[in-house]
């Protein structure tokens, strides 16, 4: 029974029909990334505060597909390298999609990991100094 | 193959291809510049109209490509009717978002909808125009 059900396969066996099934396997993947990318792109466009000028929405929209194409394939193996079982070509789409739409929020992301990391390292200090305090007042 | 290679009317596919991903070319600039008009006030099922819109503009036109299956006439037609209806509702994105499209707008409560803005919604007075 062939288990390649996701969407990449479909395509590729599409694309295939037309031209050479090696293009096809390296093109397919693409189409769908960058299908997916519009997606995330768009959805990010549409929740900006404020509206935007064409130009810079242009600007945007070129920055997050290309990035999407860029590093959809390398994060998704990496993903996919977890666990044997789990193959990239079923994370291309939700990567390229999560990629485009998180293409100006990266500093906000840091920001938040920052946040929750420093408030772990706090409410570990301040446990570790009520322990000592604790020790230190029992005698 | 070619479906109609028997009838008189001999069909160039690859310029119909064409003409079509300029069609989608025009629909994907226009769902674009309504996105970039957008923010957080206007209501999602809006937003993912035109999202939907955008990509599905842009997977039809490079269908050839990306899917190899070519438009027939009738495809192309029909994109031309949806391209017709975008650019006939225009006028009422001239200024920005129409009023219709926002999240406070008391006639979009027909359907339950997750808000962005938990602004109240705006009271309708009988004299407003």
């Amino acid at each position: 029974m062939n288990q390649n059900l996701d969407f990449s396969e479909l395509l590729r066996l599409m694309i295939g029909l037309a031209v050479s099934q090696q293009l096809a396997g390296v093109l397919a993947p693409y189409a769908l990334i960058f299908i997916a990318s519009l997606l995330g792109a768009g959805t990010a466009l549409g929740n900006t505060p404020m509206p935007v000028a064409r130009l810079v929405a242009l600007k945007f929209f070129l920055r997050a597909t290309i990035t999407s194409l860029l590093f959809t394939v390398p994060i998704a193996t990496l993903v996919a390298k977890y666990s044997p079982s789990w193959e990239a070509q079923w994370f291309f789409a939700p990567v390229a999609a999560v990629l485009a739409f998180v293409t100006d929020k990266w500093g906000k992301i840091a920001a938040f990991v920052a946040d929750v990391a420093s408030g772990m390292i706090r409410n570990w200090a301040n446990r570790a100094s009520s322990k000592n305090s604790n020790e230190s007042e029992k005698p | 193959m070619n479906p109609l290679q028997h009838s008189p009317i001999a069909i160039n596919y690859d310029a119909l291809a064409f003409v079509h991903l300029i069609l989608n070319g025009f629909l994907f600039a226009i769902c674009f510049c309504r996105l970039a008009k957008m923010h957080k006030g206007v209501l999602r099922r809006v937003k993912a109209q035109y999202v939907m819109l955008l990509a599905g503009s842009a997977a039809n036109g490079f269908a050839p490509i990306f899917f190899s299956q070519w438009p027939s006439v009738v495809s192309v037609i029909f994109t031309a009717l949806v391209l017709y209806v975008m650019w006939s509702d225009s006028y009422a994105w001239k200024h920005g978002v129409p009023h219709a499209a926002l999240q406070n707008n008391p006639d979009a409560k027909v359907l339950p909808e997750v808000l962005d803005s938990h602004d109240p919604p705006v009271k309708e007075t009988p004299n407003a125009h």
